[in-house]
């Protein structure tokens, strides 16, 4: 066949709906003090070649006789911690469940620590998602007051039993937003190349930072904020989608540019920039924001506490590093080594993760 | 890269799909063991031999290619997205260095298929910047933008296809652009076309059937159902095929014909949707009717749970058809069609906002 008559051939069920079918997807279920997973006879098979005698038939015979093997690889993959420790976990075959792709194996998962406040217990899930991105674990909390359902995929593997009030998502989120923003370099690196011109402005008048240049500082945080914050939203809502491949590039390259620009001096276009690239790097926060957000249904709370975090770390980082960077600029080498250094630094790092995040 | 154009509808329409996780009630199914140790959980005839499970350790990159289209052309024949998990994974492992036309071609498809249409566009730009004289990319350019609506971009994908060889292939993209754009002849055009090539043996007859029985539902809807069955023989394992003919046979009111047609199918949704709706209006298969709507009232929870996006048009019917919803098919449909604008996309939207206007009007 043709490459044009396979694509041709292909495109009749890739384009339309006809054969959307059941995904591959796992059911946790979790109550006070148990816990149980149903997988899928199919991706069981996956895991582990179940059909002993090469029949091509499965038999409920050979699932038992290959417990041991199967209970070893979700006990690698299923990870119980309670305060941060982790738990002993074992599981046991009790039997089958139907769904509606057919015969589900029913693990048991056994472990000291399910005896355990609820509220300090979360759950890491890794199970397939290596060998298949597009599987999912739709968890169901059974506990009081904290029912809930969900869903875990790469990136968003972890179930926290006790998430159940507000003030826990907003907690989480938030924490999530700070992390975020301190762990992603790229928003820092590329609000330095925004802010480092202002700095050797101040150094070439060998004297502190102006009035002047403060207020401007503070206007490139503001348009910032207010930029990634507004796509953040429009994003995490699914009223502007943009796939998360070209965002990140195009952060990758707004560093250099930023410090391309930089170069030139510092003036009223660094505002801008901040404004319009700040775009781009909201819909860079939104992509990360997407794979937490299956964990809970409060979306509009978990964005709200995702931007504060991420609101609250920049401001610190820039609290703690401005008055560094203060005293650095009374350094006679600022405006000579340090400031030229760290433009051509920005702008290194920019190509290599844009060409890395091209490939 | 474009925003995309802001729809009220897509907010709503996730609103209508959290309203739904939150409201469903899901609670974890009764364990049972089976009669006898021999009972045969599963069948794995048709289980690929290149998914997961087999070794994939110390695969070359072309290997990794090969068994990815495998996996396609599984999922082609039994709509598992299981495959296009596995294919995925062995696509995220070919170093870039090896990235050609052709992983080019299953990337797009993967993406494609999961109706991550801006991805697919992306990837296929990537394989065309490599081999820009490649017709399938085109066709697969063409494709993506018909079914999104994006007309002038398809028609230039057309004329791109056209331009390297005038054939069945872009025939058909010509004629099924001058369709939507209300060109009254386009029906005979597209007969013409296709009758001449009967019998030269020329490649892609059963496009151009497909196509041709996609402009008679728009045009000539009384050619409709032989075309369709005409496809269906040319392919008899082409489920996109069989879905629209028993749209069709429904539509004409051969209900017969659409049960002929879905039995054995109800894996697929928008077979089991056009069975049940066929099984629905059929006062003698009440019972058979009530273990389907079961069966897919628990496909959509799980899809729902998921957050299952390729359900959309299957469960806008379902609404419509067979739980006589139309407002909740009327928010799944104005979803559907921010996303996806086919015929029986614009068939099920119009329905539904008919069927709301009617109800509101039963209800004053």
């Amino acid at each position: 066949m043709s490459r044009i008559a396979w694509v041709a051939v292909l495109l009749w069920v890739m384009i339309t709906p006809a054969a959307a079918h059941t995904a591959s997807n796992s059911f946790l279920y979790w109550g006070e003090d148990t816990l149980r997973l149903d997988i899928s006879v199919w991706d069981l098979q996956r895991l582990s070649d179940l059909d002993q005698n090469a029949d091509s038939q499965l038999t409920w015979r050979e699932l038992k006789q290959s417990e041991a093997t199967l209970a070893r690889l979700i006990q690698q993959d299923l990870v119980l911690r309670h305060g941060g420790t982790a738990c002993s976990l074992s599981a046991v075959l009790v039997g089958l469940s139907s769904y509606s792709e057919g015969h589900y194996a029913v693990w048991q998962l056994q472990s000291p620590c399910l005896a355990q406040d609820s509220a300090t217990r979360e759950l890491h899930y890794g199970l397939l998602f290596e060998i298949d991105p597009l599987h999912r674990a739709l968890y169901r909390i059974e506990i009081p007051d904290a029912e809930r359902l969900g869903v875990l995929a790469p990136g968003a593997e972890v179930i926290r039993g006790g998430i159940s009030s507000a003030g826990d998502i907003f907690a989480m989120f938030f924490n999530e937003g700070v992390v975020h923003l301190i762990t992603g370099f790229d928003h820092l690196l590329f609000l330095a190349a925004l802010v480092l011109p202002y700095l050797r402005r101040s150094a070439q008048r060998d004297g502190w930072i102006e009035k002047s240049d403060c207020r401007e500082i503070f206007w490139v945080v503001t348009a910032f904020t207010l930029a990634h914050s507004f796509s953040l939203v429009l994003a995490t809502f699914s009223v502007v989608r943009i796939p998360a491949a070209p965002v990140e590039v195009a952060i990758a390259f707004s560093i250099g540019f930023a410090a391309l620009l930089g170069m030139r001096g510092a003036g009223k276009s660094q505002r801008y920039l901040a404004g319009a690239f700040g775009l781009l790097h909201g819909l860079g926060f939104a992509s990360m924001l997407a794979g937490l957000l299956a964990s809970t249904d409060a979306k509009a709370l978990a964005l709200v506490g995702f931007n504060l975090g991420i609101e609250l770390a920049q401001l610190l980082v820039l609290l703690a590093v401005l008055p560094v960077l203060l005293v650095l600029g009374r350094w006679r080498g600022f405006r000579q080594v340090f400031y030229p250094g760290s433009a051509v630094g920005l702008m290194v790092v920019s190509v290599v993760w844009g060409v890395q995040r091209l490939g | 890269m474009a925003f995309s154009t802001i729809k009220w509808w897509r907010p709503t329409g996730l609103l209508f799909l959290l309203a739904f996780n939150c409201g469903a009630v899901w609670s974890a199914p009764a364990v049972y063991e089976p009669k006898s140790f021999d009972e045969v959980l599963l069948s794995l005839s048709s289980y690929p031999a290149a998914s997961a499970g087999a070794s994939r350790d110390g695969l070359r990159d072309e290997e990794r290619l090969d068994q990815a289209e495998s996996l396609l052309n599984q999922y082609r024949v039994d709509g598992r997205l299981r495959w296009l998990g596995d294919a995925q994974s062995l696509l995220e492992k070919v170093a870039p260095l090896s990235r050609n036309a052709h992983f080019y071609y299953l990337d797009t498809s993967i993406k494609q298929s999961l109706h991550d249409f801006e991805s697919a566009l992306l990837s296929l730009e990537q394989g065309l910047a490599m081999a820009p004289g490649r017709r399938a990319f085109w066709l697969q350019k063409y494709n993506i933008h018909l079914v999104r609506g994006q007309y002038a971009d398809a028609r230039r994908a057309c004329d791109k296809l056209a331009a390297l060889k005038r054939d069945l292939y872009s025939e058909s993209c010509d004629w099924q652009l001058r369709a939507i754009e209300g060109d009254s002849g386009a029906y005979f055009g597209m007969r013409e076309a296709f009758a001449s090539s009967l019998f030269s043996g020329a490649e892609g007859r059963s496009w151009a059937v497909a196509t041709l029985a996609d402009i008679a539902d728009r045009q000539q809807p009384d050619d409709a159902l032989q075309w369709w069955s005409l496809a269906l023989k040319m392919e008899p394992g082409n489920h996109y095929v069989r879905s629209r003919y028993c749209d069709a046979a429904l539509a004409g009111g051969a209900r017969g014909l659409a049960l002929e047609l879905t039995e054995g199918f109800e894996t697929f949704d928008s077979l089991a949707v056009c069975r049940a709706i066929a099984l629905r209006n059929t006062p003698t298969h009440r019972s058979e009717f009530n273990a389907l709507r079961e069966k897919l009232d628990k496909r959509f929870a799980e899809a729902r749970w998921r957050s299952e996006n390729l359900h959309k048009r299957a469960l806008a019917r379902y609404q419509l058809d067979v739980m006589r919803e139309p407002q909740s098919a009327l928010q799944l449909a104005q979803w559907n069609w921010s996303e996806q604008r086919e015929w029986p996309d614009e068939q099920i939207l119009r329905r539904a906002e008919y069927s709301v206007v009617n109800s509101k009007g039963d209800n004053l």
